[in-house]
């Protein structure tokens, strides 16, 4: 059986034991860890960033800026100052690969709790100074290739009611970013947020949450604050009342807050967007294509109509197909009959091709030709005229 | 939808053949790269289209796509264009020498082909080997490096002892044919 929580109280005249204070610190901590772990999810909350100055000599200078994260255990990981990362310690954790310069080295942070120098002026009953601070302090870890993987399945606290792990015991690894390592001379060469071989990049903190509600008549979910500078355009998501009315608009987030809409869907049904929309087509409508095809090729679709939609029964395929004279041109007089002009109901391949019936026997008599075609694809409505 | 009338171009990659034209009244904005739309995954079987009386079968992995501004002419005559400028800036031009390519000999097990000259640039050629009556279809992409003329090419991989025809694709030429035995 677990012990359940229980919270420190106190009487007037009770002598204090060292333990009962520590236990009035640990209460709102430990219920504060339980917060960050299992109503957030764990990553960086705030800088952290990893850059890459050029060095004096050679390489760079990986720089990792001040910041919080959060970790698997809910404890709170604070850098307060820009920290160096050392070629060193990389060397001494990593063997990099040499014949691959552009791999990718994870790098993570991890907390670290320590007990601070005890104070010189204090001392205990036996004459013995003691550390009355106990140090939150964290540790770069440099990570070899593939690292970064199963980051999820670290093991975290044993029991529901515990408190944030302390660090000394395989802490919780929160990614940062990764590096790459130059061979030669032995310095980092770059810094990347992201690893495209793997498809895992920085891991920011997040929210468990079934319900999220807002006082104020909008919801907006943004890819980066609306005051972030980065190479790719933020985007966002916003729910907005209006009167009578409301809206959801997906667009770009400018940095005054606002969303430009690229597509709109008003709270009575109506969608608008700016861009095309391919994919799904509008039940009851017709999409039709149009133009020349020659024999052997497959029937070209109305754009936006998926050919397994044809497969599945989803939309009906009509065609007409019928030959283009003008595109069979043997020399001098001829008279051409039709052998076949028709479409592959299984394959869409168009088969067009005419006969010479003026050609000598001993000349290609059938000939490949051009159709003119005529495709309609049509979506069946949702309900029909006798629904 | 574009303003000026467009059609669409399959050719064959890295020789540059044209293998036909077609046209829609209503094209996406953007350039399709997947032929699967237009050929089937058994390939595009040309009746007679390229060869007068031959049925030449295109693997779709071989097969680009190109769109060009419509040009009714160059519609049904496939057989006289060739792409030229792949990959980066494709034109579509007509093929200069308008009779099948004469070098190409078989001797067991070996396709040779050989230039005129030394190429000057890598010559990108494709041989289709497709059997006469059944067999092993086989394709064999090549190059011949700039500075030489004489490229050869194993049959391998095809039906043995049965007949087939040697389809060659040498750009700037038109396309040969050369029967042979498949080792």
């Amino acid at each position: 059986m677990t012990d359940p929580v229980s919270r420190p109280t106190f009487y007037e005249g009770e002598i204090l034991p060292a333990a009962d204070l520590i236990a009035s610190v640990d209460y709102p901590r430990n219920q504060m860890a339980r917060h960050e772990r299992y109503v957030h999810r764990w990553g960086i909350a705030a800088g952290l960033d990893l850059t890459g100055q050029p060095n004096a000599t050679a390489g760079k200078v990986v720089t990792a800026s001040a910041g919080i994260a959060l970790d698997g255990t809910g404890k709170e990981i604070v850098v307060p100052d820009p920290v160096t990362l050392s070629p060193t310690d990389f060397l001494g954790s990593v063997s990099p690969d040499t014949t691959h310069p552009e791999s990718l080295y994870p790098i993570f942070l991890v907390g670290l709790d320590q007990a601070a120098p005890p104070s010189s002026n204090l001392t205990g009953a036996c004459n013995s100074s003691q550390p009355t601070r106990t140090q939150e302090k964290y540790n770069i870890v440099y990570g070899n290739l593939g690292d970064e993987l199963n980051l999820d399945q670290q093991q975290g606290v044993a029991n529901i009611t515990d408190g944030p792990d302390d660090g000394s015991n395989n802490p919780w690894r929160v990614l940062l970013g990764f590096v790459k390592w130059d061979s030669v001379v032995q310095q980092f060469a770059d810094v990347a947020d992201f690893n495209p071989s793997t498809g895992i990049g920085r891991r920011y903190v997040g929210v468990n949450a079934a319900e999220v509600v807002s006082g104020s008549g909008s919801l907006i979910l943004e890819t980066h604050p609306a005051n972030f500078s980065g190479q790719n355009p933020i985007l966002a998501l916003q729910l907005r009342e209006a009167p009578n009315d409301g809206k959801l608009v997906f667009g770009k987030l400018n940095p005054d807050g606002s969303v430009t809409p690229v597509l709109t869907v008003t709270s009575n049904g109506n969608l608008t967007a700016v861009g095309q929309i391919s994919g799904a087509v509008t039940p009851g409508s017709m999409q039709v294509q149009s133009g020349i095809a020659f024999d052997g090729m497959l029937l070209p679709l109305p754009t936006g109509i998926n050919p397994n939609d044809i497969a599945a029964g989803k939309v009906t395929l009509h065609s007409l197909v019928s030959v283009h004279y003008e595109s069979v041109s043997p020399l001098g007089p001829h008279v051409l009959v039709p052998l076949e002009c028709r479409v592959d109901t299984s394959t869409r391949q168009i088969h067009c091709r005419v006969i010479d019936i003026t050609a000598a026997l001993n000349t290609n008599k059938i000939l490949p030709a051009w159709c003119d075609y005529v495709t309609i694809v049509a979506v069946p409505a949702s309900t029909g005229s006798g629904s | 939808m574009t303003v000026t009338p467009q059609m669409d171009v399959l050719y064959m990659q890295g020789a540059g053949h044209v293998l036909g034209i077609f046209t829609r009244a209503s094209e996406l904005t953007q350039i399709e790269t997947d032929v699967s739309g237009f050929v089937g995954s058994d390939g595009l079987s040309l009746r007679g289209l390229l060869v007068p009386g031959k049925n030449v079968v295109i693997p779709q992995s071989l097969i680009g796509i190109f769109r060009a501004d419509r040009n009714w002419r160059q519609i049904f005559e496939p057989s006289t264009l060739y792409m030229t400028g792949l990959p980066n800036s494709p034109a579509l031009m007509p093929i200069p020498n308008l009779t099948p390519f004469p070098g190409t000999t078989f001797a067991t097990p070996n396709l040779k082909v050989t230039l005129a000259a030394n190429a000057t640039l890598p010559v990108s050629i494709v041989v289709l080997a497709l059997g006469i009556s059944g067999g092993v279809p086989g394709a064999f992409p090549a190059q011949i490096p700039s500075g030489q003329k004489v490229l050869t090419i194993p049959m391998v991989g095809l039906t043995s002892g049965n007949n087939y025809n040697a389809f060659v694709f040498v750009p700037t030429f038109q396309l040969a044919v050369l029967p042979f035995t498949a080792p």
